[in-house]
């Protein structure tokens, strides 16, 4: 009998030392285990002191049994409140997962692109290398025509060039399509012959592309206006001025208002360094041409339709006040660049 | 076209009260374009931008007219206060007595004037005028000359005066060059010609003119002239935009010859000039004008139905106003009900063919900015978006999230770029016209560029990721090359870690049958350490480590890790349905089995998996030497597995050895 006092008087022994030396949760649960566990010190001794022979023996346990659980019930109250108050220095670093980035231009087109899915115009993606029909002579921009030898088209061959612009897109839509309504984006990349810093041998552009029944200019209006707002924001204006294009007619310079000056041209009696009396250029539009449209196999006495494409560094570089000093920078490989976005 | 006309001269041919800054801003919206307006002086000054099919607006008469019609619409008072083509000739047609001219290439010469005056005084021009030639950003060079430049800054006409007496035998050929012929012209530079430019050619065979371009110095008019042949002639528009282009002189002249003047212009303003010269130079006109205009042009009608402009336009426009805008800007005509049928201004000849042209005079001159702004109300196209854009931007975004940095590269590359890359330069298409080395092939991958971003970053950066979405553009049998969409990831991590960000976003893109095969087959770029990505039995992709010699010829630091993807193929393998497998009631049971065998570890996964369908996972742990290490769940979706049920399927397993 003695013996089994000393083995309960240990591990009352045992209970205190190790209550007085715990200081976080999982200690805590650790020697909830060792006391209290399927196979802990208060089972073991039901399983191992002879408790049939003698009857005081379970009550003696059970009795430890409730002393442990009452302590341990003291420890974990004691022990929140000491959780509670003790603590890291907070301040320090979050540990972050590394981080990435989705290039500018990316993040352009996505909402350039979602911007017109509202409308219901679809994306679609046509060839940067195109024969010369749907590049240029199936846009009325004859074999023969000024505008050819500008000097800013990438060949590949006599009849084979880089795209300068999406329009191309437009010939294939309408051969893809058959039948109006036709409401379509193509955004892709584009390339100039020329290099500077506004200008990137590649750069990207956008094409939209609406063809249906009764389709009229203030349409063109109206569908350039809800880009101009939703991507450059309610306060911007929009205007047009007639222009030239081979493959649209009528055509359209399409200006929105300067953000700098807020349209006025001046800032504090100083003619603003960034825009033409508070109108910057967002490109060109224009109804499609009716030999475009018979050259897509739709009927100009049926249908009707508008067209436009701008540029996506363009576009990005006017809203976002990045005030990059150079386009260029936008295709840079720096990831000091590249993570700040 | 850029020209620049002061405030000043715009009053000579329109009378109104308006300011010029009022002016340019309510005619750039309708009409050619103010870009600037400076005040100097007493005046204003104007840069405009002339559209290029409307070189009838590339002068102060032009800009004036459109400007009537504009400021009319806009209620605004003002009129044209000259019509240079209903003046009376200072003399009449006739044949020339003092010169002769000869055009051996009528189909190069569309209309030729000309016209010789005696004893005229050459000296410097008036103060007036040396003003405003220099404002319009001209030099002046004597009286008569300058009156030549002022008249083109005025209608929009080139004119040339040549000493008359320097013309060998007073006679003209009008010829086309042969090649090797060489001209001097007023500027002293000696231009070789290339043949089939259009010249002229006195009569001791010297040449005189680089016809639409600039005179030569052989006839120049200097301070000891005193009869002058004056000549406003219409050439090709094609043939002069050629020489002008090579000989690489724009001048003003050949700038508005390529976009073809009113034909009609050529007799008002000969007459006009030659008036003018009599008036600031003196002398006498010394003989009929010289006329050569074999081919006058038809007259142009275009009709237009006003139930089809209100429609197009978008707005119901008042018949009277459409009447008035057409009349204001030159055209006359007659209505049939709702049908006007137009008569074309000479000016606006080859500019007004079809209906819609005769819409766009109505609407700008309207105004743009009175238009509505209204949203089409069409019906979604009938065919859906492709898969591969959305796909593209999910990886993206993905790879963004997981630590990668998107690189835009140029789609053009060197061959210095495509050789450090051990690929092979005739694989790549190249430009023809390409404008440095730097953008000269089209690539084929995206390494090349991608471990070039590695390496400009890899003295900044402890971890590199990095990668770009874009196309290739391959070689193949039709007339085009394929796009195709390529994934391409550059990391200094390990290979195992590399290959496992590719796996977890095929899973992230539902890809989930997909598999790894060695390949003893040379990759470029790619090393010995190299995996291919197989699904449904097709190679998608690629994983590996540098090849060394790829290493060292981009002097990289260390190994790094690259991979392919032909990321159109990826898509088209993608499932695009979620399949759901129900989750057993029962638990699952793992456990640790070591098998020692010489089979790969991707054979004994696929090998295990196949032993018996409770298998239900298996994790890779660790090798070492033979014996590898798999954790495997045993699930069954029925019952919970006993001890000798696992016992069984795991003697099984061990036989895949
Ligand atoms: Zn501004």
């Amino acid at each position: 009998m003695e013996t089994i006092e000393n083995r309960l008087k240990d591990i009352r022994h045992d209970l205190d030392h190790d209550l007085s030396n715990i200081h976080s949760q999982e200690e805590f649960d650790q020697l909830k285990i060792k006391f209290l566990g399927r196979q802990g010190l208060i089972n073991t001794l039901f399983k191992t002191l002879p408790i049939k022979d003698n009857p005081e023996i379970p009550k003696l346990i059970n009795i430890l049994k409730s002393e442990i659980e009452v302590k341990i019930d003291q420890k974990s109250l004691s022990l929140s409140q000491e959780l509670r108050t003790t603590s890291i220095d907070v301040t320090l670093p979050g540990i972050n997962p590394p981080q990435g980035s989705v290039h500018l231009i990316t993040q352009a087109i996505e909402e350039i692109e979602n911007i017109f899915a509202r409308l219901g115009f679809i994306r679609r993606r046509y060839p940067e290398v195109d024969t010369d029909w749907y590049y240029a002579e199936g846009l009325n921009i004859p074999k023969d025509h000024p505008a050819r030898d500008d000097q800013e088209t990438f060949y590949l061959d006599k009849n084979i060039v880089l795209t300068a612009h999406t329009s191309n897109g437009q010939l294939h839509e309408m051969e893809l399509m058959k039948h109006p309504p036709i409401k379509m984006t193509n955004i892709g990349k584009t390339y100039r012959r020329q290099t500077d810093a506004t200008h990137n041998p590649m750069f990207h552009q956008f094409e939209g592309l609406l063809i249906d029944k009764d389709i009229s200019i203030t349409h063109l209006i109206g569908v350039t206006e809800y880009f101009v707002k939703s991507y450059f924001g309610l306060d911007r204006e929009v205007r047009l001025r007639p222009h030239h294009f081979q493959f649209t007619e009528p055509s359209f310079e399409i200006d929105i208002s300067c953000d700098i000056c807020q349209g006025k041209g001046k800032i504090n009696d100083k003619r603003c360094k960034i825009c033409k009396s508070g109108w910057l250029e967002l490109g060109g539009a224009g109804m499609v041409h009716p030999n475009v449209l018979r050259n897509g196999g739709i009927d100009p006495e049926k249908y009707s339709g508008f067209a436009f494409g701008w540029g996506v560094e363009r576009v990005l570089m006017m809203k976002s006040g990045l005030k990059l000093p150079d386009l260029r920078q936008l295709f840079s490989d720096d990831l000091r660049f590249l993570k700040q976005f | 076209m850029d020209i620049k006309i002061t405030y000043n001269t715009l009053k000579k041919f329109l009378e109104t009260e308006s300011g010029a800054e009022k002016i340019a801003q309510i005619v750039s919206l309708c009409g050619p374009t103010f870009d600037r307006t400076h005040k100097i002086d007493e005046d204003y000054l104007f840069e405009i931008e002339a559209i290029t099919n409307r070189v009838d607006t590339a002068c102060a008469y032009g800009v004036a007219r459109e400007a009537n019609a504009i400021l009319n619409q806009q209620k605004i008072p003002c009129k044209l206060t000259e019509n240079i083509y209903t003046e009376k000739l200072i003399q009449k047609v006739g044949k020339p007595n003092k010169f002769e001219i000869e055009v051996k290439n009528p189909d190069k010469i569309l209309r030729f004037t000309a016209l010789a005056i005696n004893n005229v005084k050459v000296k410097a021009s008036d103060k007036i005028t040396s003003e405003l030639l220099t404002n319009i950003g001209e030099r002046p060079i004597s009286n008569v000359v300058d009156i030549t430049n002022e008249y083109t800054h005025y209608y929009g006409c080139p004119s040339h005066i040549f000493d008359l007496d320097k013309i060998g035998k007073k006679k003209l050929n009008l010829r086309q060059s042969k090649p090797g012929e060489t001209v001097k012209l007023l500027d002293e530079s000696l231009i070789e010609l290339k043949g089939d430019d259009i010249v002229i050619e006195d009569g001791d065979g010297k040449l005189i003119d680089l016809c639409g371009v600039m005179g030569g110095v052989e006839a120049v008019v200097d301070e000891n002239t005193t009869n002058i042949l004056l000549i406003v002639p219409i050439y090709d528009p094609k043939s002069v935009r050629r020489s002008s282009l090579y000989s690489q002189k724009r001048s003003i002249a050949a700038q508005i010859y390529e976009k073809r003047p009113d034909i009609e212009l050529a007799l008002p303003v000969i007459s006009k000039i030659a008036q003018t010269i009599v008036e600031r130079a003196g002398g006498v006109i010394d003989s009929e004008i010289y006329d050569y205009y074999p081919h006058p042009n038809p007259e142009k009608k275009v009709s237009i139905d006003l139930n089809w402009l209100n429609k197009f336009i978008g707005i119901n426009l008042n018949q009277e106003n459409v009447i008035s805008i057409l009349s204001d800007l030159g055209f006359s005509g007659n209505t049939e009900g709702k049908i006007l049928t137009c008569t074309v201004p000479s000016w606006r000849y080859h500019d007004i063919d079809i209906r819609e042209d005769l819409a766009e005079e109505i609407a700008r001159v309207y105004g743009y900015s009175n238009l509505p702004s209204i949203l089409p109300a069409s019906q979604l196209p009938a065919l859906a978006p492709s898969s591969l854009l959305r796909y593209e931007l999910k990886a993206k975004k993905y790879l963004a999230a997981i630590g990668f940095s998107e690189v835009f590269n140029n789609s053009l590359i060197s061959n210095d770029l495509i050789t450090k890359s051990t690929l092979d330069t005739k694989s790549h298409l190249k430009l023809q016209n390409s404008l440095s080395e730097d953008f000269e092939f089209l690539r084929v991958s995206l390494l090349p560029s991608l471990i070039q971003n590695y390496k400009n970053n890899e003295a900044l950066f402890d971890k590199i990721r990095l990668f770009e979405l874009s196309n290739v553009y391959l070689k193949q049998n039709s007339e085009l090359p394929e796009e195709r969409s390529t994934l391409s990831l550059t990391t200094n991590l390990t290979f195992r870690e590399t290959k496992g960000i590719v796996e977890s976003l095929l899973r992230h893109l539902n890809v989930k049958l997909f598999s790894w095969k060695e390949t003893s087959e040379h990759t470029p770029c790619f090393s010995k350490e190299l995996a291919l990505l197989v699904i449904g039995g097709k190679t998608v992709g690629v994983v590996g480590r540098i090849d060394p010699q790829v290493r060292i010829n981009y002097s990289l630091k260390t190994d790094i890790y690259l991979s392919e993807i032909n990321f159109a193929l990826l898509v088209d393998l993608i499932s695009p349905n979620y399949s759901y497998n129900p989750i057993s009631e029962y638990p699952s049971i793992i456990e640790s089995i070591t098998i020692d065998s010489t089979k790969s570890v991707s054979e004994l996964t696929d090998a295990i998996k196949q032993s018996d369908n409770l298998i239900t996972g298996i994790e890779y742990t660790e090798s070492y030497g033979n014996k590898h290490t798999f954790k495997i769940t045993f699930t069954s979706p029925l019952k919970n597995l006993s001890q000798v049920e696992i016992s069984s399927i795991k003697s099984k397993i061990l036989q895949v050895a």
